[in-house]
C-alpha cells in the first residue's frame, strides 16, 4: 500500500448503481450495477472501453444526475445534488469565453458570494498562469486553458475532484507536463480524485487504484491497487508488468 | 342639383362646343332608355377609331376611389374599344400622387386624379398635361351625428383628421375654412391617420372631424353614424371639376389622336355613368367588395358626374383652384395662377 | 512555467497581425481632394445656371471652404486614409452640379440640383430638425422598451418550458406579420395613438431580439451550466450570469435586426396622427413632389440610422470585447 498524503478528501460509497437513458422508445442501460467504495485521499482511475458509461458515473457522483437505482454516499451522506465539495472537470476546459482567466478562476466565488482575491492569486500562481489573469480564453492554448479550468476547480479546496479525461485533448508533451502538475496538486491539496481516462499509462502514473469497467452497461471488471511509490518511471519493469496486466483485462492481450 | 347640372353643361357649350345643344337638357330621371343619346360626353364629331391594330395604352388609377369609376366602365362598356384602344390598368391604391410619377416616367399613358392633389406637385414640372375635368364633388367633412359642430366656423380650435397631410381633403377644406373666415393653419390643426382608422381617432377624441372620400366615407358615415358638415358638392364648388384627366406630355405632343381617344373614351364613360349609376355601381363593385353595388350606385348618383369640362372653362377651373390654394398659402403670394393654369392644361379638342 | 506553453504566449501577442505595418501611399493623393473641391466652387460660381436656382453663390462658397479645409488637412498630414473618399465625393458633387444645375440633363423634377438640396437645409432646417427629434424620440422609447422586452421574452423561451409552451405559439402568430397589418389592431386595442405607435415600434424591435436571444440561449453549451451547477449555482445565476452572457453575440444580432425593423416601422408609426417626424416629413414632401425636401429628409434619416447603428456597434464592441473578431460597422 502506498502512503496516501495527509488527506482533506472525502470518502465515497457507491452501492449497486444502475442508470440508463431513454432515447425515443428505446431504453439504453448505461451502468449495470456498480458497487465501489473509495477512501478519502485515494486517486482512482476508471478505465474502460469508450462509451461504457464512465463519464455518466462521474456525473452521478457529482450529483448532476440521480441514478435510477442504487445509492451514492459522500462521507456517509447521500448525494442529493451538486455540491461545491464535489467538483467535476471536463475533457474540454469549458472556460466561459466572456470572462477573463481571473474571472473564470473566481467563478465559484461569484456563485457563493464569498470574495477572496488572495485565494484567486494563489491558485493562479499554483497552476502557473500568473501574468495571464487578464487574458481571454480564446487567447489561451489548450494546456493553459486546462490549467485555468483546474484552478477554477480547485480554488475552493473541494474534497473530491472528478476528472473526465481532462488531458484527453492535449498534445503528448503538454499532457506529460500536466500529469506531473496534477500529481503535485493532488499531493499538496490532499483531495480525493476520481479520474476517467483511456490512457493506461496515465492511470499508472497518477492513480493509487485502477478500476476497469466492462463495455456498456458498465460493470466493474477489476480493481487493482497500484502499490508502487511515486514518482513512477514509465520504463520501470513493475509499471510495464502492471500495464500488460491491465491491458489484458481490457481485452487487449494480443495487441502490442 | 338639376340647375347645377344644366349650368355645367352650359359651361361646356359655352366653351365652343356647338352642335349638340340637346345634350344640355336632360330629364331628371337619367336612366330612362329613350334618352340614351344624352348620356354621351359633349365632345363634337363622330367617334373615329384609331387606324391599324388596337393601340395599347396603360391607364393608371386608384381603385379605392369610386369617383373614378369611369375608368373600369370605359373598358367594361366598350368605350375604349370604340376608339380601337386596348387598355391595361395599373392600380396605385392609396396615394394618388404616385399616379403623376407613373405617367411622367412613362409607366402609364394617362390617369384620372384629383385636381387638388395634383396642382401642387405639378408645380415641380412633371411632363403631364391636364386635359379635361371628369366630374365634380367627392370630398366630405364629417363629424359624429351627436357632435356640437354644425358648421365650418364651429371647427375653430378643433383637430381635423385627414388621410394624408398634403392631400386634397386638407387642401379643399382649408379653402372652405378660409371662405368661412377661419385661418386653416392656426385656427384648426390637421392630423393624418390611415383612412380606415379615422373614425376610431374620432371616437377616442384624437380628432373632432374627419375628411375623406367615397366609398370609405359613405360606409363610415353609416357604421359610425357620422354627419357631413361640408362637402365639395355645395356652392360654387358643386360645379367645379373635382377629378381631372392627366395625360403624358409626350403622348399629347407626339400622338395627339391617341390622347384625344383616351380622353374622349373616359369622358364618354363618365357621362354614361352619370345616367346609369346602378349598373356602374355593379361594375365598380368588383373593386370595392366592401360596399354593395347598390351603395356604390347611390354614391355615384350623389357625386357630380354630370359635370365635365374641357378647354377654356376647364382652364378657368384650374386657375380658380390655384388661386384658392394661393389664398391658403400652398402657393406663394406672387404666384401667377393664370399662367400656371395655361402651363399645366392642354386643349385637345379645338 | 513550462516550455510547451511558449507558443501560447505568442498567440496573445499576435492578436492584430497587421498592426504596426504601414503601407506606403503615393504622397500626392492627400493633395488631390482640395483642388477638386475648389474646381467645384469655380464651376458653380462662374458657369451660369441653366435655370433659376437658389443659393448658387452660397454653394460655391461652401465648396471653396471645403476645398481649403481639405488642403489644410493635407498640409498638416491629417488627410491620408480619407483622401480617396474626399476626392470621389468632390468629383461626384461636381458632376452633379454640372449635369443638373448647368446642363439640366437629368429628368426633372425627380432630380434636383445640389443648390436645391442646400436650399432645403437652409430654409427648412427648423422643420427637419424638429422632425428628427420627434422621430428619435419615438424610436428611442419604442426601441428600448421593445428590445428589453424582447430579450426578457427570449430568456423566458430559452430557460422555461412553461413560458415556452404559452409564448411560442403567440410569437409565431404575431411576430412574422407585416407591421402595416398590425396597425389597425394596435390602434383599436391601445387607447392612445402615441402609445399605439410606440407599441408597434416595440413589437418591431422586440421580435428579432426575442427570437435571437432564444436561439442564443438554446445554443449555449450545456457543459457551461454543469460547470456552474457543480459549484452550487442556482437558476438565477445560470440565467443571468451564464445563459445571458453566452447568448450575447446572438442577442446583438437581434438588436441590430430590431433596429432595422424599427426604422421601417417608424414610417408606419408616423402615419398615426403625429405632428412631426422624418417619415411624416417625407410623406408630405412626396405628396407635394418636393423632391429636394424628400432627399434632404432621406439624408437626415440616413445619418440618424447609421448613427444609431454605430452607437449599437460601439456598445457591442464594449460588451463583446471577449470575442475573437466581429463584424465592424
Amino acid at each position: 500500500m502506498v502512503t496516501t498524503p495527509a488527506t482533506s478528501g472525502l470518502s465515497l460509497g457507491l452501492s449497486a448503481i444502475r442508470h440508463g437513458y431513454t432515447l425515443g422508445r428505446d431504453f439504453t442501460a448505461v451502468i449495470g450495477g456498480v458497487t465501489l467504495n473509495i477512501a478519502a485521499g485515494e486517486f482512482v482511475a476508471l478505465l474502460g472501453p469508450s462509451g461504457c458509461g464512465k463519464s455518466t458515473l462521474l456525473r452521478l457522483i457529482a450529483g448532476l444526475e440521480a441514478p435510477h437505482e442504487g445509492e451514492i454516499l459522500a462521507d456517509g451522506l447521500p448525494v442529493a445534488g451538486p455540491h461545491p465539495d464535489r467538483i467535476l472537470m471536463f475533457q474540454d476546459p469549458t472556460l466561459y469565453p466572456w470572462r477573463t482567466v481571473r474571472q473564470n478562476v473566481s467563478l465559484s466565488q461569484d456563485i457563493s458570494g464569498k470574495k477572496d482575491a488572495a485565494a484567486v492569486d494563489d491558485i493562479i500562481s499554483l497552476v502557473g498562469l500568473s501574468g495571464f489573469e487578464r487574458a481571454w480564453p480564446h487567447q489561451l492554448s489548450g494546456g493553459m486553458a486546462q490549467r485555468a479550468a483546474l484552478a477554477r476547480a480547485l480554488i475552493n479546496h473541494p474534497k473530491l475532484l472528478l476528472l473526465d479525461e481532462p488531458l484527453g485533448k492535449l498534445d503528448a508533451l503538454t499532457r506529460l507536463t500536466m500529469q506531473t502538475e496534477l500529481h503535485r496538486l493532488w499531493k499538496e491539496r490532499g483531495f480525493t480524485a476520481v479520474m476517467v481516462t483511456h490512457d493506461v499509462e496515465e492511470a499508472l502514473f497518477l492513480a493509487t487504484r485502477i478500476v476497469t469497467l466492462s463495455a456498456r452497461p458498465a460493470r466493474i471488471v477489476s480493481d487493482i491497487q497500484v502499490d508502487l511509490p511515486f514518482h513512477r518511471h514509465r520504463d520501470d519493469p513493475q509499471v510495464l508488468q502492471l500495464r500488460r496486466d491491465i491491458l489484458t483485462r481490457l481485452g487487449h492481450r494480443d495487441d502490442w | 342639383m338639376i340647375s347645377h347640372r344644366l349650368a355645367s353643361r352650359r359651361t361646356l357649350l359655352g366653351a365652343g362646343l356647338s352642335g349638340v345643344a340637346a345634350l344640355a337638357i336632360r330629364p331628371a330621371s337619367g336612366q330612362s332608355a329613350g334618352h340614351e343619346e344624352m348620356c354621351h360626353a359633349a365632345i363634337p364629331g363622330e367617334v373615329r377609331p384609331l387606324p391599324g391594330a388596337p393601340r395599347k395604352v396603360t391607364i393608371a388609377w386608384n381603385e379605392n376611389s369610386v369617383c373614378v369609376a369611369a375608368v373600369p366602365v370605359a373598358k367594361e362598356k366598350g368605350f375604349f374599344a370604340q376608339h380601337n384602344l386596348d387598355v391595361d390598368y395599373v392600380n396605385f391604391g392609396g396615394s394618388t400622387d404616385q399616379l403623376l410619377e407613373a405617367i411622367s416616367t412613362g409607366k402609364a399613358d394617362a390617369a384620372p386624379g384629383m385636381a387638388l392633389r395634383w396642382l401642387k406637385p405639378l408645380q415641380q414640372g412633371f411632363d403631364v398635361k391636364l386635359v379635361a375635368g371628369l366630374h365634380a364633388g367627392c370630398l366630405y367633412l364629417s363629424v359624429p351625428a351627436d357632435s356640437a359642430i354644425r358648421q365650418l366656423t364651429d371647427l375653430k380650435g378643433k383637430t381635423i383628421g385627414v388621410p394624408d397631410i398634403g392631400g386634397p381633403e386638407r387642401n379643399f377644406f382649408s379653402i372652405r375654412l378660409k371662405e368661412a373666415g377661419l385661418d386653416p393653419e392656426s385656427d384648426v390643426s390637421w392630423r393624418a391617420f390611415p383612412t380606415d382608422l379615422l373614425p376610431l381617432a374620432l371616437q377616442r377624441g384624437d380628432i373632432q372631424a374627419l375628411s375623406n372620400s367615397d366609398p370609405v366615407n359613405w360606409l363610415q358615415k353609416r357604421q359610425f353614424s357620422l354627419r357631413d358638415i361640408d362637402t365639395n358638392m355645395t356652392g360654387k364648388w358643386a360645379h367645379t371639376t373635382c377629378c381631372v384627366i392627366g395625360v403624358r406630355g409626350s403622348l399629347v405632343r407626339n400622338e395627339p389622336d391617341v390622347a384625344r381617344a383616351i380622353t374622349r373614351a373616359i369622358l364618354d364613360a363618365g357621362a354614361w355613368l352619370a345616367c346609369n349609376p346602378v349598373e356602374a355601381g355593379q361594375i365598380f363593385h368588383a373593386y370595392s367588395p366592401k360596399a354593395s353595388a347598390d351603395d356604390l350606385g347611390a354614391m355615384i348618383r350623389a357625386q357630380g358626374h354630370h359635370h365635365q369640362t374641357l378647354t377654356g372653362s376647364f382652364r378657368d377651373e384650374i386657375a380658380t383652384y390655384a388661386e384658392a390654394l394661393k389664398n391658403v398659402g400652398i402657393f406663394r403670394p406672387s404666384f401667377d395662377t393664370a399662367r400656371y393654369a395655361s402651363r399645366v392644361t392642354q386643349d385637345l379638342f379645338v | 512555467m513550462s516550455g510547451t506553453d511558449i507558443s501560447l504566449t505568442d498567440r496573445i501577442g499576435t492578436r492584430h497581425p497587421d498592426a504596426g505595418v504601414t503601407r506606403r501611399r503615393p504622397a500626392i493623393l492627400p493633395w488631390l481632394p482640395g483642388p477638386v473641391w475648389l474646381a467645384d466652387a469655380l464651376v458653380t460660381w462662374r458657369w451660369p445656371d441653366a435655370d433659376d436656382f437658389p443659393d448658387t453663390t452660397l454653394l460655391a462658397i461652401l465648396f471653396a471652404v471645403t476645398g481649403i479645409a481639405l488642403l489644410t488637412a493635407a498640409a498638416t498630414g491629417v488627410l491620408t486614409k480619407r483622401a480617396p473618399w474626399a476626392t470621389a465625393l468632390g468629383s461626384g458633387f461636381g458632376a452633379w452640379e454640372i449635369a443638373q444645375a448647368k446642363l439640366l440633363s437629368l429628368p426633372r423634377p425627380f432630380f434636383g440640383t445640389p443648390q436645391d438640396l442646400l436650399d432645403v437645409f437652409i430654409t427648412d432646417w427648423h422643420r427637419l430638425g424638429d422632425s428628427l427629434l420627434h422621430s428619435l424620440g419615438l424610436l428611442a422609447a419604442g426601441y428600448t422598451v421593445g428590445s428589453l422586452a424582447g430579450i426578457a421574452t427570449g430568456i423566458g423561451l430559452g430557460r422555461s418550458k412553461r413560458f415556452r409552451y404559452w409564448m411560442h405559439p403567440v410569437l409565431r402568430a404575431i411576430g412574422p406579420l407585416p407591421p402595416v397589418a398590425l396597425l389597425p389592431l394596435a390602434f383599436v386595442l391601445i387607447p392612445s395613438s402615441w402609445l399605439a405607435g410606440e407599441a408597434l415600434m416595440a413589437l418591431a424591435s422586440g421580435f428579432p431580439a426575442a427570437i435571437l436571444t432564444w436561439s442564443g440561449i438554446a445554443a449555449v453549451d450545456p457543459a457551461y451550466y454543469d460547470v456552474a451547477r457543480t459549484m452550487g449555482a442556482r437558476e438565477r445565476f445560470l440565467t443571468l450570469r451564464v445563459a445571458l452572457p453566452a447568448a450575447m453575440p446572438q442577442i446583438f444580432v437581434g438588436l441590430f435586426m430590431g433596429l432595422g425593423a424599427s426604422f421601417a416601422m417608424l414610417i408606419i408609426a408616423e402615419m398615426l396622427g403625429v405632428k412631426a417626424g422624418l417619415g411624416f416629413y417625407m410623406q408630405w414632401a412626396q405628396g407635394w413632389a418636393a423632391y429636394p425636401n424628400m432627399y434632404a429628409a432621406l439624408i437626415v434619416m440616413s445619418l440618424m440610422c447609421t448613427g444609431l447603428i454605430t452607437l449599437l456597434f460601439r456598445l457591442r464592441d464594449r460588451i463583446l470585447v471577449w470575442q475573437k473578431d466581429g463584424l465592424k460597422w
